[in-house]
C-alpha cells in the first residue's frame, strides 16, 4: 500500500508537468488553431536558460528562473511574429511543419550552446525527500504539484477576469467578429505564444528536477509525451490539460513500478498512449474537448 | 415589445463625444466615403467608385440585392477587408474628418464606427456578460464597461435575463441583441448594421426594427444594410441602393418607397398588377444601373 500512494504521488506530480506542457500546446492551439511542435524545443531551452542564469551567471535560482520565464516568452513572441504569423490562412499542415522545423532548430542550437556534457540544473529542493509512514516523498513532487496549482489558478484568473485573456478567448472563437469588436488580434496571437512560452520554462526546469536534475537536449522529444495528455483532455480545453495530464502521469507512473520490473519491454513508455486510444475510440475529441472535426 | 413612447433612462453616453445635431450634416459629414475601389484577389472588383455620405444624427438605408457590394462596403469602413483577401484599391473614407481608409479595425473601433456583422457572429462559448465585455476591450475601462453593460441590459431586458447563458444557446432574435448589445458597448458615434432582420421571424424583426429606432434616438448614427427594404426605408431618412458594385441610386426614403423601379426591385410592388420573378423585373429596368 505504501507503494501505491508512493507512486500516486509521484504519478499526480509528473501529470502536473504534462498538464503544464499540454497547457502550452492548448492555448497556442485555440488561438493559431495550429499544433505546435516546437513546445518541446521551448521546454528544453527553457531548462537550459534557467542553467545559464543560475548556474554560470550565478543568479539566486529563482531570479533566474523568472528571467527565463521573461526570455521564454520573448522568443516564443518572436517565434510567432517571424515564422508563424505570415502562415495565417495558409494550410493548417504547412504551419503544422514550420513548428517541427522549430523544434528541431531549437534542439541543435541547444546542443551547440551547451556543449559540455554532465550539466546539472541545480533547485533549492534538490534531491531531498521526507518520509511519512513509510511513503518517500520528493520535495521536488511536492513544489511541482504546489507550481501546477498556482499556474493553472493564474491562467484561469486571466482568462475569465482580464481583458487581454477575454481577447483572447474571443479571438480563438472568431478572429474577424473578434477584431469587428476592436479586439487587436495580433496581440492575442502574441500573448498566446508569450504564455506558452513561459509555461515551457516551469516545465522544462521540474522535468529536469524530476529526472535527477542533470539537463539533457533529449529534453523536447519528452515533452511530447504529453501530447497523449493533450488528446486526452481535448485538444482546445485547459481544463481537459489537467485532466488528461494527471491520467498520463499516474498512468505512466504505476505502469512503471508495477509492471516494468516484470516485462522485458518499457511499458511506462506506450501505456499513455494505450489509454489515449481507448478514451480516443470512446470520445473521439477527448475527455472535454469541442466535439468538432479538428484540423491537425 | 419596446415601443417608441417607452420612458426608459437615456442610455448614457460618453461625455468627451459633442453632441452634434441633424443640422451639423452639411458642414462636416460623420461618415464619408468618397470615390471608392475595393478589389477581392486582385482581381475581382467588389466596388467600382463608390461614394456615400452618413450625416450625424440621421439613420441611412444601403439596400441592394446579394452580391451587390452591401457587405464589402461596411467591410471597407471597418477594416474587415484583410479577413477576405480584400484591399481598398481607390478613394478615401473620412469618419469625423479623420481618414480611416486602411485603418486597423481596433483603430476604427476607437475613432467611433461600430459594427454589427451578418450573421450576428456572436461568441458562442461565451456568456452573454463575457459577450458584452468583449465589446469594450477597446475602451480599456472595466469599471466603465461595467457601468455600460448594465445599460444595456436595461435596454435588452431579455439579456439581463439571460447573461449567464452561453451565447449559443440564446435564440436568434436574442443573439442579434447581444450582437447589437455588444456593438453599443464601445459607444459609438455610428453603429454599421449588416442585415439585423436576416433569418428572423416578422415578430422578432419588428421588435429589432423598435431597437434601432430606440438606439437612433439615445444618439447614436446608424449606417442599416438590409435586404428586407420594406423595413429599413421605413425607418431611415435616406438610403442608398447598390447594384453591381455602385451606387445606382439614392435619395429620402419616402421618396424611394414611392419609386417604381424600387418597389419593383426590392419591395415586391408590381405596378403593372400581376406578380414577376426577379429576374424579370431586373432584366426590365436594367436602366437604372450605373
Amino acid at each position: 500500500m505504501e507503494k501505491f500512494f508512493q507512486l500516486l504521488v509521484a504519478g499526480i506530480a509528473v501529470g502536473g508537468i504534462y498538464a503544464i506542457i499540454a497547457l502550452g500546446f492548448v492555448v497556442v492551439y485555440k488561438v493559431s488553431g495550429t499544433f505546435n511542435f516546437s513546445q518541446g524545443g521551448l521546454v528544453l531551452l527553457g531548462a537550459f536558460v534557467t542553467y545559464q542564469y543560475s548556474g554560470p551567471w550565478g543568479m539566486p535560482f529563482f531570479v533566474a528562473l523568472a528571467l527565463a520565464v521573461v526570455t521564454l516568452a520573448g522568443v516564443a513572441m518572436v517565434a510567432e511574429r517571424v515564422v508563424i504569423r505570415p502562415m495565417i490562412g495558409k494550410p493548417p499542415f504547412a504551419m503544422l511543419l514550420i513548428t517541427i522545423g522549430l523544434l528541431v532548430i531549437i534542439e541543435q542550437l541547444v546542443r551547440s550552446i551547451w556543449t559540455e556534457p554532465g550539466l546539472v540544473l541545480k533547485t533549492p529542493w534538490g534531491n531531498d525527500r521526507y518520509d511519512i509512514a513509510g511513503v518517500t516523498i520528493r520535495h521536488a513532487d511536492l513544489w511541482t504539484m504546489g507550481t501546477v496549482t498556482v499556474l493553472f489558478a493564474a491562467f484561469f484568473v486571466f482568462f475569465s477576469r482580464t481583458d487581454a485573456g477575454l481577447g483572447i478567448r474571443a479571438t480563438a472563437f472568431d478572429q474577424e467578429a473578434a477584431a469587428a469588436q476592436g479586439i487587436p488580434v495580433s496581440r492575442a496571437f502574441s500573448v498566446s505564444w508569450a504564455i506558452a512560452g513561459a509555461v515551457a520554462v516551469v516545465a522544462g526546469v521540474m522535468l529536469t528536477s524530476r529526472g535527477g536534475s542533470a539537463l539533457s537536449p533529449g529534453l523536447g522529444l519528452i515533452s511530447l509525451r504529453a501530447l497523449p495528455a493533450m488528446i486526452i483532455g481535448g485538444l482546445d480545453s485547459p481544463g481537459g490539460a489537467i485532466a488528461g495530464g494527471v491520467i498520463v502521469g499516474v498512468t505512466e507512473i504505476m505502469a512503471q513500478g508495477y509492471l516494468d520490473n516484470d516485462t522485458t519491454g518499457n511499458v511506462a513508455t506506450i501505456a499513455p498512449y494505450v489509454v489515449m486510444i481507448i478514451v480516443l475510440l470512446w470520445r473521439p475529441s477527448g475527455l472535454f474537448g469541442t466535439r468538432a472535426v479538428e484540423r491537425v | 415589445m419596446v415601443g417608441r413612447e417607452t420612458t426608459r433612462p437615456m442610455v448614457g453616453r460618453e461625455t468627451t463625444r459633442p453632441m452634434v445635431g441633424p443640422d451639423a450634416t452639411a458642414a462636416d459629414p460623420l461618415l464619408a466615403v468618397a470615390d471608392l475601389e475595393v478589389v477581392y484577389g486582385r482581381q475581382i472588383r467588389g466596388l467600382r467608385g463608390v461614394s456615400l455620405e452618413v450625416g450625424s444624427g440621421e439613420i441611412v438605408a444601403l439596400l441592394g440585392a446579394n452580391g451587390a457590394g452591401k457587405t464589402t462596403l461596411l467591410r471597407a469602413i471597418t477594416g474587415l477587408l484583410r479577413f477576405h483577401d480584400g484591399a481598398i484599391t481607390g478613394g478615401r473614407i473620412r469618419l469625423s474628418g479623420r481618414d480611416i481608409t486602411d485603418a486597423a479595425p481596433n483603430v476604427i473601433v476607437r475613432a467611433g464606427a461600430a459594427q454589427v456583422m451578418e450573421g450576428r457572429r456572436v461568441f458562442g462559448e461565451m456568456t452573454v456578460e463575457d459577450n458584452l465585455a468583449t465589446g469594450a476591450i477597446v475602451r480599456g475601462d472595466r469599471r466603465a464597461m461595467a457601468a455600460r453593460r448594465e445599460e444595456m441590459y436595461e435596454l435588452f431586458p431579455v439579456l439581463a435575463e439571460r447573461r449567464a447563458w452561453q451565447a449559443g444557446y440564446l435564440s436568434g432574435g436574442e443573439q442579434q441583441m447581444l450582437a447589437i448589445g455588444r456593438a453599443l458597448m464601445s459607444s459609438p458615434s455610428l453603429l454599421l448594421l449588416d442585415e439585423p432582420s436576416l433569418g428572423l421571424a416578422p415578430l422578432i424583426v419588428e421588435q429589432i426594427r423598435d431597437f434601432i429606432i430606440e438606439v437612433h434616438d439615445d444618439g447614436t448614427t446608424v449606417l442599416l444594410v438590409e435586404q428586407n427594404a420594406a423595413m429599413a426605408l421605413s425607418i431611415s431618412d435616406r438610403a442608398y441602393v447598390l447594384q453591381n458594385g455602385s451606387i445606382a441610386m439614392t435619395g429620402p426614403s419616402a421618396r424611394l418607397r414611392d419609386d417604381p423601379t424600387v418597389q419593383a426591385l426590392y419591395l415586391g410592388i408590381d405596378t403593372e398588377g400581376g406578380r414577376r420573378s426577379y429576374r424579370d423585373v431586373r432584366s426590365g429596368t436594367s436602366g437604372t444601373g450605373s
